[in-house]
């Protein structure tokens, strides 16, 4: 194996123009150790990696408060349209699930074009995903305020059974909306999108990506059905749930059960459903739009 | 590189390290969650232990920082402790090179390279991250919120505290508002209890003479004889469901109707109509709290404390029985102390006859079991 690097090594440099630092055994001082050299990443026709910066505090905090407001906001909207709709529980899941899609959709597609980076090193987390995860924020903020509200008209300390019951159904709603999302705006890439980021050779490698898709509809189809299942999984899931807690949940607790048993196994075992949908989603999210994301970018 | 088709990517291996590296960051935002709920949860409680809010400001805290959990996950993500453990796993950047954009003419030979650099991961070992790394500071936080609530709670409650407890709980109690005592103030139930409390002494040494003495005059006895037999008489009326008797107050007849309604087992009212009120002056000789106050205060000519009741009516007793001769020796029998109490409170036994009540249920499972008992006959 050494020797099979050293042929790399060796094959890559000659290969490198000269006069380039880092190439004739003259090293840059000032070069991190395990970057590469700007020879190597010209060589293979790459343009040059830079290092991977925190995020700032100051951006997590403009962030934060943005996932804040943006929460708050989405509530007090979706509570005025149910009101103002008389929406009875099926139209209002459709309505709320609406709402949440299009505040991600809003994260993904805004951050990119309010926050420009000016050179974006790859591999690195795309903007899009920034997004979603400060959307998904967001959504957490929604589902809080809610909670709230629902204890400020219903005051007791049933309000913690609820929040174990509906938060995690927002959250599994929100992640299967992110990751249809994360779809849509692949298909939107590989269809033409502003893809590459890193230059001209990006550019233009987008382009011939693009091409690629567009030979390719059957790619862009499956894309377009992945987003539409994970879409119809959130507001199934979340109907699901509702129509649950306004029916047999309801009947199993006036049941004539003294302990309860039946309406305590019913709540365990949707909290454990629940949870079982947020491992599994949240999984795909990290592994697919994180990872995938990092790693390979929107194309 | 494309990300692959068919949902493969290139370099799998990687990128089971990197969700593992997002789970982690994951984590450690959770560990922050912790740091910071626990500051807020102290900071929160010492302010309502010092400015006494309603009972629902505890759980409203609790139910925000709780429910606020998961977007501290979530947003823990770090994109420079992915490029770390990248740059980590491959530190000769040839996976990065080949995920660069662009293809320049050793892009095949890279990309080769990396996906054998790819396959030789598992194997690679990197540092373990530690969770707690750089929240020091917000632990810290904590540990001085902690302090900051034990010590408002030493100050104002005398005790340690983990959370405010505000003394009346509407929502703890699981009572209502009528049971729970929210209509009627608290100055003035105190005020009924310490007037109470006053007319029971007052009357104690209105009965006690100068000398201490526990000895009762003829007339005495004789009065609450016949008050004896007068209350015996009206509760064995209530318990057979008959009228109360004639010479009976407002007070004792709304008793005596409410016995009654008991005894024919018709569901009883909600008494709101009997209930005393809070400014009614003639409330403590009626209702519901007046029967259980026993012999005070009430206006039925009782005497005024049940204590010289029981030793008058034990004297009486004595000398029904052993004539006025037979006085009280000096040293007192407990065996025929506990059973002339037995006998004097066994006269006081009440049964209510209640009508037989069958369940149907019952009825038709103890039908439906004798018929299956009959078949295995």
């Amino acid at each position: 194996m050494k020797r099979q690097n050293g042929t790399w090594l060796h094959m890559l440099l000659r290969l490198a123009p000269k006069g380039l630092p880092g190439v004739g055994g003259q090293r840059d001082p000032s070069q991190a150790p395990g970057r590469p050299s700007a020879g190597f990443m010209r060589a293979s026709g790459k343009a040059a990696a830079r290092p991977a910066r925190p995020a700032s505090n100051a951006t997590r905090i403009r962030n934060a408060a943005v996932a804040l407001g943006a929460g708050l906001l989405l509530y007090f909207l979706v509570a005025w349209l149910e009101r103002a709709m008389g929406t009875d529980l099926a139209a209002a899941v459709f309505l709320e699930e609406a709402c949440k899609f299009l505040l991600l959709l809003g994260f993904a597609v805004l951050a990119p074009r309010v926050c420009p980076r000016r050179k974006k090193p790859c591999p690195s987390l795309p903007q899009a995903v920034e997004g979603l995860i400060w959307g998904l924020a967001a959504i957490v903020v929604f589902a809080t305020t809610e909670n709230l509200a629902y204890f400020a008209a219903f005051p007791g300390n049933g309000i913690f059974l609820r929040l174990f019951w509906s938060e995690p159904v927002h959250l599994v709603s929100a992640l299967a909306e992110a990751g249809a999302i994360w779809h849509l705006m692949r298909m939107g890439r590989g269809s033409g999108g502003s893809g590459g980021s890193g230059g001209t050779a990006g550019r233009k490698a987008g382009a011939s990506r693009a091409e690629d898709a567009a030979s390719r509809p059957g790619a862009s189809m499956d894309m377009v059905a992945r987003a539409l299942c994970l879409l119809a999984i959130a507001v199934a899931w979340h109907l699901a749930f509702n129509l649950a807690a306004d029916g047999p949940i309801q009947a199993l607790e006036k049941s004539g059960d003294e302990a309860g048993l039946a309406w305590r196994s019913a709540i365990l075992a949707a909290f454990l459903a629940n949870l079982a949908a947020l491992a599994a989603l949240g999984y795909h999210f990290a592994h697919r739009v994180i990872v995938g994301g990092f790693l390979y970018g929107p194309e | 590189m494309k990300a692959g088709s068919g949902g493969k990517t290139a370099f799998p291996r990687l990128g089971k390290r990197l969700c593992s590296e997002v789970l982690a960051e994951g984590l450690k935002g959770l560990s922050l969650w912790a740091a910071l709920a626990s500051t807020a949860w102290s900071l929160g409680n010492a302010a309502f232990i010092a400015l006494a809010p309603p009972w629902w400001a505890t759980a409203a805290l609790g139910l925000g920082l709780l429910s606020l959990a998961p977007a501290f996950i979530f947003t823990a993500v770090n994109e420079s402790s992915l490029t770390n453990l990248l740059r980590s796993l491959d530190e000769g950047t040839t996976i990065e090179a080949a995920l660069s954009p662009g293809e320049g003419p050793a892009y095949g030979l890279i990309a080769d390279r990396a996906r054998a650099i790819d396959e030789s991961i598992p194997f690679k070992a990197v540092a373990r991250r530690r969770l707690l790394k750089g929240m020091g500071r917000f632990w810290l936080a904590a540990m001085a919120g902690l302090a900051i609530l034990e010590l408002m709670a030493l100050v104002i409650l005398n005790r340690p505290a983990l959370a405010y407890r505000p003394q009346e709980s509407a929502a703890g109690s699981g009572l209502g508002a009528v049971d729970s005592g929210a209509l009627r103030p608290l100055g003035a139930t105190d005020e009924t209890k310490e007037g109470m409390d006053e007319s029971r002494t007052a009357s104690r040494k209105e009965n006690l003479p100068s000398g201490g003495s526990v000895a009762l005059s003829q007339e005495e006895l004789q009065a609450a004889f016949d008050s004896l037999a007068q209350t015996r008489e009206e509760r064995l009326a209530m318990a057979d469901g008959g009228a109360a008797p004639a010479s009976s107050t407002g007070g004792e007849e709304e008793d005596a109707k409410r016995g009654t309604q008991k005894g024919e087992g018709a569901e009883a009212g909600s008494g709101a109509a009997g209930e005393p009120q809070p400014g009614d002056p003639g409330s403590k000789a009626k209702g519901r709290n007046a029967r259980g106050q026993g012999y005070e205060g009430s206006d039925t000519g009782l005497p005024p404390s049940p204590l010289v009741d029981y030793r008058a009516r034990l004297f009486q007793a004595l000398t029904e029985r052993g004539g006025k001769g037979v006085t009280t020796g000096e040293s007192i029998d407990m065996a025929a102390l506990r059973d002339y109490q037995k006998r004097f409170f066994g006269s006081f036994a009440m049964d209510a006859p209640l009508a037989p009540h069958d369940d149907p249920y019952s009825a038709m499972l103890k039908l439906r079991w004798g018929k299956l008992g009959e078949a295995f006959k």
